[in-house]
């Protein structure tokens, strides 16, 4: 009881300052589908947010139009009180996006793939390098060529590649995709650790529950590009009287359809 | 057919049947390439023959004193071979070259005095053919081929009239031919004292890699391009890309300079290898001609109007092969849609080998000068022809298309259609539900 109305507070206050607010937004591909009807969202500054839901609920697509790549159908998104259609440019100053799924250059070592990266942004590039060389935490391997990289360790030095230039805001698509359970949950405490401990804000989907249940601070559920569910981990389940949040996940999905 | 195989056979069956890229790509190029190419070359063949029929003849007969048996039938044969002779009144060789200049005239043949004469008593005479050349076509060596052929029939003729049944043209001992024809050439008003055909045909050997050579790099470079966007795509390289706070024409302009490079690179070495191909002529014998002996030698106006045409060429397939990879979304896809590229590359490089721009149907030379492809092959002619002003304004118009095509890529770069690639999407679910 006590710890929760701790939260609640901690909750209030940092509502103040919200690092993402999504309003009304709808998303049609030109196909005529729409993978987003209607989204209402906040999350908070200094928060892990999660997104959760089925194959083709509309995560990436969430993801997307927060990254900047696709433009709202109707409704508004804003970051850290930057439009993201307006205010594009000011937004990707401030975000980091991890692709779902996605390659890096195979000819490059991933050293040289952090230095590439760390080129883009103001500051110390090679401080920028080394920050991401420790959390890739690929030891010497580091400096051969991507190409002979595994798929975690790829996903590895991509998640390095997000998180070096300490970015306001983190959107990682299925950040964890691909890992093995070791360096999942490497990852998992790397991320949050990084997050917590610069007080900034990471939006992310995942199919892994245990990893969204330890990770994030808040999750929505969302499917047929609508919200089903928002709240923390232990709101949800207590809500739902489930042991996990894949029972909750369960539950909600079937009402849902 | 086993079961497992026929199974799999219908899948690919059914992947590239409803894949309309590899569908452009591997089959619809293909069957459209050889039917166009046909009908281009057909059209080019029409023309250089109706080219040859407006062909007229020019006669100075300077064969006045005493009899003119031979020179009238000369004449008769001239004309029994359809060629239209038209007879001058120059009073000498020269003027009748500016003569035959001024009226368009093909050929001229100049028949020296006494021709009826000194053949008569069984001399062999020389005869001057000159063949107005301006654009090294198939049109002027068959205009020079056909006077060749006039004179082996008077040959003929005469050894038939001398010799009687004992005539046999085989015979290793035959007296000097009556009629000896002595080939030259007039380019740009000058005359050259080399025979048409070979002139024609040493144009021909060093100017017929040109345009080849220069599609085989345009095509490698745009291959080059849509392989190294369409594989950003694939990888997802280029969504991490279009996040960053970097200006997003830098990345189009990043990507074609990058490539840009490397096309120089290739066309250097093209140009290097050429040179090598061309210096190796001055050694040959036999039918070549020393180009700059004869004052044909390409000069620096020709080099730098090709080098800039070629430069353009490839900037404006690299600007369409970033856009046609653009909206594909992996490398298979680009590279069979980079196939429609290879339409206008390639077919004004064959046609313009046939013939000369100039004497193509108006329709085709209006489809040929909207191809920006085009005028390296109509430059590397401009070599020899030095007729620079087309291809100037072909460079000023390659420039425009190139502008527009980058504007246009930067217009897509920057919108979302670089992330949704229309043309792909739910093929590719069902293509990955089929493999599941
Ligand atoms: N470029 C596109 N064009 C047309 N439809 C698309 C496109 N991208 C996604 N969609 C559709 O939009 C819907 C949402 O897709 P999205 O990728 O956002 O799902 P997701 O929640 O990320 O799924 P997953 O868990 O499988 O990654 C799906 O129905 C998908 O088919
Ligand atoms: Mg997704």
């Amino acid at each position: 009881m006590i710890t929760q109305s701790i939260r609640f507070v901690e909750r209030v206050s940092k509502m103040s300052t919200c690092a993402v607010a999504i309003n009304d937004l709808v998303k049609a591909y030109s196909t005529g589908l729409k993978a987003i009807d209607g989204v209402t969202l906040t999350v908070n500054e200094g928060e892990i947010f999660g997104l959760i839901g089925p194959n083709g609920a509309g995560k990436t697509t969430t993801l997307r139009i927060l990254g900047t790549l696709l433009k709202p159908t109707s409704g508004t998104v804003s970051i850290l009180g930057h439009d993201v259609v307006e205010g594009q440019m000011a937004v990707r100053g401030l975000i980091s996006y991890l692709p779902e799924d996605a390659g890096a250059y195979e000819n490059l070592s991933g050293r040289e793939y952090l230095a590439f990266m760390a080129g883009f942004y103001e500051g110390d590039a090679k401080k920028t390098v080394d920050i991401g060389v420790r959390i890739a935490d690929l030891k010497e391997r580091i400096d051969s060529r991507i190409k002979e990289y595994s798929k975690g360790m790829k996903r590895r030095l991509l998640i390095a590649r997000a998180l070096m230039t300490a970015p306001k805001l983190a959107i990682l698509d299925e950040p964890t995709a691909g890992l093995d359970v070791m360096h999942a949950l490497y990852v998992r405490e790397r991320v949050k650790g990084l997050i917590k401990e610069r007080g900034t804000t990471a939006v992310l989907s995942s199919h892994n529950l245990l990893e969204v249940e330890f990770m994030c601070d808040r999750v929505a559920l969302i499917d047929h590009g609508r919200i089903h569910e928002t709240g923390t981990p232990s709101e949800l389940k207590e809500k739902y009287g489930a042991k996990n949040l894949e029972e909750v996940f369960m539950e909600v999905v079937k009402h849902a359809a | 057919m086993p079961h497992e195989l026929r199974n799999i056979v219908v899948k690919e069956l059914r992947e590239i049947v409803r894949d309309p890229r590899l569908l452009i790509g591997m089959i619809i190029v293909p069957v459209l390439m050889m039917p166009l190419m046909g009908v281009g070359i057909r059209s080019a063949m029409e023309a250089t023959e109706q080219q040859l029929s407006k062909m007229e003849t020019g006669l100075l007969n300077q064969d006045e004193v005493g009899s003119h048996d031979y020179s009238d039938t000369l004449y008769r044969l001239m004309v029994q071979n359809n060629l239209v002779v038209r007879n001058s009144t120059a009073p000498d060789t020269n003027s009748a070259v500016s003569w035959a200049l001024q009226n368009n005239l093909g050929t001229l043949v100049v028949l020296p005095p006494l021709f009826s004469e000194n053949i008569s008593s069984g001399k062999s005479v020389n005869v001057s053919v000159y063949q107005m050349l301006s654009h090294f076509g198939f049109d002027e060596i068959a205009g020079s081929g056909r006077m060749d052929s006039v004179f082996t029939l008077f040959n003929n003729r005469v050894l038939h009239d001398r010799l009687g049944n004992d005539y046999n043209s085989s015979n290793p001992y035959l007296p000097p031919v009556p009629a000896n024809v002595q080939s030259q050439s007039v380019v740009k008003g000058e005359v050259l004292n080399v025979s048409p055909s070979n002139l024609i045909n040493t144009v021909f050997t060093t100017g017929l890699l040109i345009p080849i050579a220069i599609s085989i790099v345009i095509i490698l470079a745009a291959q080059l391009a849509a392989t190294s966007v369409a594989m950003e795509k694939e990888q997802k390289t280029l969504e991490v890309l279009l996040t960053l706070p970097i200006k997003r024409i830098n990345i189009l302009l990043g990507k074609l300079s990058g490539v840009i490079v490397v096309s120089a690179l290739a066309t250097i070495a093209m140009l290097l290898s050429f040179g090598y191909y061309m210096s190796s002529f001055t050694f040959a014998g036999g039918a070549q001609v020393d180009l700059a002996a004869v004052g044909l030698t390409p000069d620096m106006t020709g080099y730098a109007l090709l080098a800039a045409s070629l430069f353009l060429s490839i900037i404006s397939a690299l600007a369409l092969a970033v856009l046609l990879a653009a909206y594909t979304k992996d490398v298979r896809s680009a590279q069979s849609l980079l196939g429609v590229l290879f339409l206008p590359i390639f077919i004004p490089a064959f046609l313009l080998m046939y013939a000369p721009i100039e004497i193509l149907p108006a329709g085709l030379q209006a489809v040929l000068y909207a191809i920006p492809f085009s005028y390296p092959s109509i430059a590397s002619k401009a070599l020899y022809t030095k007729d620079y002003a087309v291809v100037a304004l072909g460079v000023v118009y390659q420039l425009i298309f190139t502008a527009v095509v980058l504007i246009i890529a930067a217009r897509f770069f920057a919108s979302e259609k670089i992330m949704t690639a229309k043309l792909r999407w739910g093929r590719k679910r069902k293509a990955e539900t089929e493999m599941e």
